[in-house]
């Protein structure tokens, strides 16, 4: 077994192990990250160059292929198609469980990078509505931190990878550090108009994609499909920006196909290094390190402090509150509604795709108080001109059909729903007594379900969805009432939240874990309730200030070895 | 080093389009793809069908013809648009593929009863009147009839994707550009206020 010493392992190269890699290089620490995937090839790898004629399938997912085969979670993502698939996890090497009727699907991104190689993009800050949620309405817990102590960190995120956006003052979605705004069209213009008008605020998406040049990277050219990859590095990914830097520093060593399954502990109970295995040869390694930080994602770290148990943490590695894989979250979303402008029919739509929608801050239970539910929601979506996908909807066929395929386009705007699922201890990750993975690790039973408060938000979201749909003047407007199973929106956080008490709490507001001092998990774990925003950029800004809290204390010497 | 163990270099070289751009300027990407012509691969006549069987893959590309025929512009068999849909199709579920073969040999019947010829070798007339008694212009279509209703709807999904994904549905019949070209997103451009098309 190959032993190597570094002065602080990460485990996990997405958003928050990219981050944490960063900003301990940078304060000269020598950092290992580990990757369980592979090493992405851009120029191979990424497509979003690739016209839909030059693919077999147009793009569309092969399922001849292997791959597709052995992702039947991942491929239910719009994002896995004919050439992502490999972006997303093997779900046949590292398969999870949940109850047969209760559904959870957990969509992974196995490569360096994470799920930045394919993510959403859409970066909000959230607010002191959030953190402290409860004080407001009185469910759940507050979280020990408030938004001014985060907002430092917002701040520095949004300077280094590039937010684009626009400053509304709106108070329950802070604005931030911005680049210049994408562009509304016509009839997200036209939604704005009357939709403003009713107290409520439709703004351009706040999307980690750059309209202009932003330390070293290349604007965006909006050719359209992101989640393809992005040769000219125009949006946020952890190895277009933040590993980059790391390696900048000559302080980084990146191990890809590294699947680590244990913590391991010295005599003092302090974490001491990991136990991974490679993933090509099977063969297993270890690594040293005072210092250790699970950025693997919400669940993934979460089963890694699990599979982590040992004779003096025997319920799993930093849970003596039992809490570890509790209050697991997931945005509810896909609900909401479509409708079509009249007056935008025949529009031509522009050749440019903006990788970006509209979106609409939650104006729920802010200075109003529902009676069906607690907390709130916010919109995204936007106006699309369809190119030739009318035809569908077009009765009839042949020379003349084909002439008014050309000519009669039409404009729809869509809202889709992402509301706040309470936290609640029963839905959990754990476990499973009667599986492993391929490399004979236990794997996670995910058992999660929404609530009552859930489906009345979503109910909610359908009706305003559709009100101010009709106010903008949409007709033929339908909805989607189906709510997917937990996991769909893949914002997943929350299976360690931090808090004061050891006993009510895995992680310290520092992201430490209370039973060892020296472990730290920085992703979406230590959410103590998970709000309405995409939680990425909450994520990376909780890391940031947790690794500027981690060098101050190494430098005090807190971790043994000195940085 | 071990083999999957990254170095610096290896690592910066993660971020290959920006190390690249910033190198020979941001528009090397599309450098390579300006004026490419992008053919679909392969010989049509020595095309060969998967699914169906040589008649059936012929009538095939005879309905998706009638469908978006030949005009100033290729239709949908010069697109070869039934060899995608052989192709997608057959890599479907078993009811869907049984579901599209039952239909097509449903309306190869229809054809032969009514026109006295199968859909192979059927007139463009017999077949563009067949495909009227089924097609989605009729609101209120006779049950009897359903098997081709339901075909002609699954047909017609299949060929307007397969046109309008093609080199010869986007570029000569939409106009759109044959490569990715460097675009700017305008947004809307009546800053009175004047939202329209």
């Amino acid at each position: 077994m190959v032993e190597l010493s570094y002065d602080a392992i990460v485990v996990g190269s997405g958003a928050n192990g990219g981050w944490a890699a960063k900003e301990l290089c940078e304060a000269g620490m020598s950092v290992a990250v580990l990757e369980l995937g592979r090493e992405l090839e851009p120029a191979t790898d990424f497509s979003e160059h690739t016209l839909p004629h030059e693919l077999p399938l147009r793009g569309r997912q092969d399922p001849r292929t292997e791959a597709f085969a052995r992702r039947p979670i991942g491929r239910r993502n719009y994002a896995c198609e004919e050439t992502t698939v490999s972006f997303f996890a093997d779900e046949v090497d590292h398969p999870f469980t949940f109850p047969k009727k209760r559904p959870f699907w957990w969509i992974r991104g196995n490569q360096v990078g994470g799920r930045t190689i394919m993510w959403g993009r859409q970066s909000y800050r959230m607010s002191d509505y959030d953190f402290k949620a409860k004080t407001h309405d009185g469910y759940g817990d507050d979280w020990p931190i408030s938004y001014a102590d985060v907002a430092p960190y917002y701040d520095k995120v949004e300077s280094f990878i590039g937010v684009s956006g626009s400053r509304e003052g709106v108070e329950v979605l802070p604005d931030g550090q911005f680049l210049p705004p994408m562009a509304m069209s016509c009839g997200e213009h036209m939604l704005k108009d009357k939709v403003d008008t009713m107290g409520r605020r439709v703004t351009i998406g706040r999307a980690a994609v750059l309209t202009q040049r932003h330390n070293g990277r290349a604007a965006c050219h909006y050719c359209g499909p992101c989640h393809r990859g992005c040769l000219t590095a125009s949006y946020f990914s952890s190895p277009s920006s933040t590993l980059p830097a790391a390696a900048a520093t000559g302080k980084l060593t990146l191990i890809a196909n590294a699947m680590v399954h244990r913590v391991t502990l010295d005599a003092e109970a302090r974490a001491d290094g990991v136990l991974y295995f490679d993933t090509k040869s099977g063969q297993e390694h270890r690594l040293r390190a005072p210092i250790v930080i699970l950025a693997a994602s919400t669940l993934a770290s979460a089963r890694l402090l699990l599979t982590s148990a040992e004779d003096r943490f025997p319920n799993g590695l930093a849970n003596s509150s039992g809490l570890v894989g509790r209050y697991l979250m997931d945005h509810i979303f896909a609900v909401g509604a479509d409708g079509y402008l009249p007056l935008r029919k025949g529009a031509k739509a522009e050749l440019a795709k903006r990788p970006n929608g509209i979106y609409i801050p939650r104006f729920r239970n802010v200075r109003d108080k529902q009676q069906g539910f607690v907390r709130g929601y916010g919109y995204q979506g936007g106006e699309s001109v369809t190119v030739y996908e009318h035809a569908y909807s077009m009765p009839g066929f042949g020379a003349e059909w084909k002439e008014r395929v050309k000519t009669e386009t039409v404009a729809r705007l869509s809202l889709t729903g992402f509301g706040e699922m309470l936290a609640r201890q029963e839905n959990r990750c754990y476990l499973d007594p009667a599986k492993k993975d391929a490399w004979g690790v236990p794997v996670l039973r995910i058992d999660v379900q929404h609530g009552d408060n859930e489906a009345a938000m979503a109910r909610d979201m359908i009706e305003q969805a559709v009100a101010m749909l009709e106010a903008a003047g949409a007709e033929q407007i339908t909805t989607r009432t189906e709510l997917p199973p937990p996991g769909f929106a893949i914002h997943e956080v929350g299976t360690a939240r931090m808090g004061n008490d050891p006993k009510t709490s895995v992680l310290t507001p520092f992201l430490q874990t209370h039973d060892v001092k020296n472990l730290f998990v920085m992703d979406g774990s230590s959410y103590v309730s998970i709000g309405c925003v995409n939680p990425t950029l909450t994520m990376m800004a909780l890391t940031v200030r947790a690794c500027e809290n981690l060098v101050a204390e190494a430098k005090r010497g807190s971790f043994g070895k000195a940085a | 080093m071990k083999d999957n163990e990254l170095t610096r270099r290896t690592a910066v070289g993660l971020a290959t389009g920006a190390a690249l751009s910033l190198a020979a300027g941001e528009s090397w990407v599309f450098a390579a793809r300006e004026g490419d012509v992008v053919k679909t691969p392969g010989d049509a006549a020595a095309w060969r069908p998967v699914l169906l069987d040589q008649r059936e893959a012929e009538g095939l590309a005879r309905l998706v013809d009638a469908l978006i025929p030949r005009t100033a512009t290729p239709g949908a068999r010069d697109a070869r648009v039934h060899e995608y849909i052989d192709l997608a199709v057959s890599l479907e579920p078993v009811e869907e593929k049984k579901a599209f073969v039952d239909g097509l040999r449903w309306l190869d019947r229809r054809c032969q009863r009514t026109h006295g010829t199968d859909l192979a070798t059927a007139e463009p007339a017999d077949l563009v009147a067949l495909l009227h008694t089924v097609s989605d212009e009729h609101e209120d279509p006779p049950k009897s009839l359903l098997p081709g209703t339901r075909f002609f709807a699954d047909l017609k999904r299949r060929t307007i994707f397969g046109y309008y994904t093609s080199l010869e549905g986007r570029v000569q019949e939409l106009g759109l550009p044959e490569a990715v070209s460097l675009q700017t997103w305008r947004g809307c451009p009546h800053p009175g206020g004047q939202h329209s098309t």
